[in-house]
């Protein structure tokens, strides 16, 4: 209650990336439908929201027409500061995605794409609606696409096949390790055997907390946030290597 | 307070004269009036030189009764409360009319009575933003309590026809309400002419210290305490008279009418230049009643495409400050859609009230500020 009573517009509790965004964004504008035809690309347009209301936002994609890549996104509105803000985290987290792993897009996903600390949210909650609305017009966006083909590589992890096979006892001495050196060992292993290839596809793994030894919370970011395998294939190979490489009993666990 | 504050209808920066005024009864003069020893007898000289300039400046009988509050908030809770207890309950007379452009507290008040059986009822506005005599002669039935309109509107600074609904209030015995707030200090009055029955008001607009406002209760006219637990005040409001407040309002009545013409001269000539200044360096600005009777300070311009509060947050950003409603207003949006304004377009409004402190550079300022911003908004509009 007590924080009820001192609660401030909400200008003032949009985290400092969100409020980066307003005055300087980066996916504000229009394609120009000529030169996506030239460029061989299909233009999606979508809406959301009606202008009544004071608030509405229209998401424009470049998308490929061979594989279902949103190759550039732009946003344009009439709206509050948050659908502006929105709109525009929006737009920027769907490029290099397929418009399905674009659909699977949330408002939370949006909210830590532009958090300054990690359980602080970008937006005050009443701003909720405004995410609603573009989660919305980028639904709309991805029924603009359904004919279009998807990778054949999308539902497959990120990796080579002769890499899956990964064998190890584990990391010797790892259980007593200080924590900042266990971290260590498990970001060294990340970056030899996945990232390298989630980067591939514009994708990325983060550490975020190891607790009693073996429950190991990972944060993911670039297209692996919203992609098909980030809780499946992927995260099954993670957590292989990780197993193999640190410590059998290691289980890892996304923060989605 | 650095920045352009043209935001003056929700809050005006406190007179210096007004504070001074105060400071002594808050540091050497503190007895409490209501004692029985001079620590108390000491202010009742204060006291009614106090009570007697701001009776002058409301055009007050010494019949009628003023209590001092804590905001126009307060003394508009207290009209309904009087009104229901003194008419409601006592002659069964249920029905609350209310203009649809009126503030907060009336339309909250109309809100709590309709939990206890009552009705309200909402007087729409035409483009001009007026209600209208036939409209509240047609609303009014036998079982009519109140009319509450307010005098002039904080966002959009259209004068209501008070006097005219005077009349035809007591006309048709029903009693009447007028919220002051805005014309107060603005416009020349006398409250014989209005013949309202309760006015009120909240000082801030007028530049005193926060936590002041007044009712005014014409004589005869129901009275009960919102406040109950004592003698003072008339036993109509308990708790020891906020002296100081009492003495700040009484000096800020008399900057009030040291300063009526200058805002109703300079303040309404820069009123104009901003309206000109708008039409002329930002394109596609609409501006709105201009051809009518209205407050001499405010003013309300849409700019299309684009969300008021968007564009007040780049305003802001540049430390100029204006208004979009919420807080004790309605939603400016909501007050221009009620004066027939097209939705979206009500959706880009933003009032700006000016102040007897508001010069020229404010508004060369404001009027650069505001062009910038659409620049800056330009790639992310919709068209």
């Amino acid at each position: 209650m007590l924080t009820q009573l001192i609660e401030s517009f909400t200008w003032y509790r949009y985290s400092k990336k969100a409020l980066a965004r307003l005055e300087n964004p980066r996916c504000a504008g229009k394609f120009d439908p000529a030169a996506s035809d030239e460029r061989g690309v299909r233009l999606v347009t979508a809406e959301a929201g009606f202008a009544e209301d004071g608030n509405k936002v229209r998401i424009e994609w470049l998308v490929d027409r061979d594989d279902g890549i949103i190759v550039d996104a732009r946003f344009s509105a009439f709206g509050q500061t948050a659908l502006l803000i929105a709109a525009d985290i929006g737009c920027e987290l769907c490029i290099s995605k397929n418009y399905d792993q674009a659909r699977r897009l949330t408002t939370e996903l949006m909210d830590k794409a532009l958090r300054d600390k990690g359980d602080q949210p970008a937006f005050p909650k009443e701003t909720l609606p405004h995410l609603q609305l573009v989660i919305e017009a980028l639904h709309d966006a991805a029924d603009h696409c359904n004919d279009l083909p998807l990778s054949v590589a999308y539902v497959a992890p990120p990796v080579p096949s002769d890499q899956m096979a990964i064998e190890g006892n584990g990391y010797p001495g790892w259980l007593e390790l200080p924590y900042q050196q266990k971290i260590a060992v498990i970001e060294q292993v990340l970056d030899d055997d996945v990232r390298p290839y989630i980067s591939l596809d514009a994708g990325g793994v983060n550490v975020l907390k190891l607790e009693d030894n073996t429950r190991l919370l990972i944060g993911y970011t670039g297209t692996c946030t919203s992609c098909y395998s980030s809780v499946g294939t992927t995260l099954s190979y993670i957590q292989q290597v990780l197993r193999a490489k640190v410590h059998p009993d290691l289980n890892v666990i996304p923060d989605l | 307070m650095k920045g352009i504050y043209l935001d003056n209808s929700t809050k005006a920066r406190p007179s210096p004269r007004a504070i001074s005024a105060m400071l002594p009864y808050l540091s050497d003069m503190w007895g409490a009036p209501s004692a029985p020893h001079q620590g108390g007898n000491m202010l009742i000289g204060t006291m009614e030189n106090c009570y007697r300039t701001i009776y002058n400046f409301l055009g007050a009988s010494e019949q009628d009764t003023f209590i001092l509050t804590s905001s126009g908030a307060e003394a508009v809770n207290q009209v309904y409360h009087s009104v229901y207890h003194g008419a409601t309950r006592r002659l069964a007379k249920t029905h609350f009319i209310v203009s649809a452009t009126d503030e907060a507290p009336s339309l909250m008040c109309v809100s709590r009575l309709e939990e206890v059986g009552c009705i309200g009822e909402m007087l729409q506005v035409d483009p001009q933003g007026l209600v209208s005599l036939e409209d509240i002669a047609t609303l009014i039935t036998p079982s009519t309590a109140l009319v509450s309109i307010s005098w002039g509107n904080g966002l959009t600074g259209t004068l209501q026809p008070i006097q005219e609904i005077a009349e035809l209030c007591r006309s048709k015995g029903v009693l009447f309400h007028v919220d002051a707030t805005h014309v107060l200090g603005r416009m020349y009055f006398d409250l014989k002419d209005i013949g309202a029955d309760y006015l009120t008001f909240n000082a801030e607009q007028l530049h005193a210290p926060s936590g002041i406002g007044g009712l005014l209760i014409r004589k005869g006219a129901p009275s009960h305490p919102l406040i109950s637990g004592g003698i003072e005040q008339a036993a109509l409001r308990a708790g020891s008279l906020n002296i100081p407040a009492l003495v700040a309002l009484a000096e800020i009545c008399k900057e009030c009418d040291e300063h009526r013409d200058f805002l109703g001269t300079e303040t309404a000539r820069l009123r104009n230049k901003l309206e000109t200044d708008l039409n002329k360096h930002v394109a596609g600005s609409k501006l709105f009643f201009q051809n009518q009777y209205r407050l001499p300070h405010i003013s309300v311009a849409a700019f299309p495409n684009v969300v008021n509060e968007t564009l007040l947050f780049l305003l802001n950003k540049k430390k100029i400050m204006a208004c979009i409603g919420g807080g004790s207003f309605q939603q400016l949006a909501l007050v221009m859609e009620t004066c027939s304004v097209a939705s979206p377009l009500a959706h880009s409004c933003i009032s700006f009230s000016l102040s007897r402190e508001t010069n020229e550079e404010d508004i060369d300022a404001t009027v650069e500020a505001i062009a910038q911003a659409l620049q800056q908004l330009n790639k992310s509009i919709l068209c």
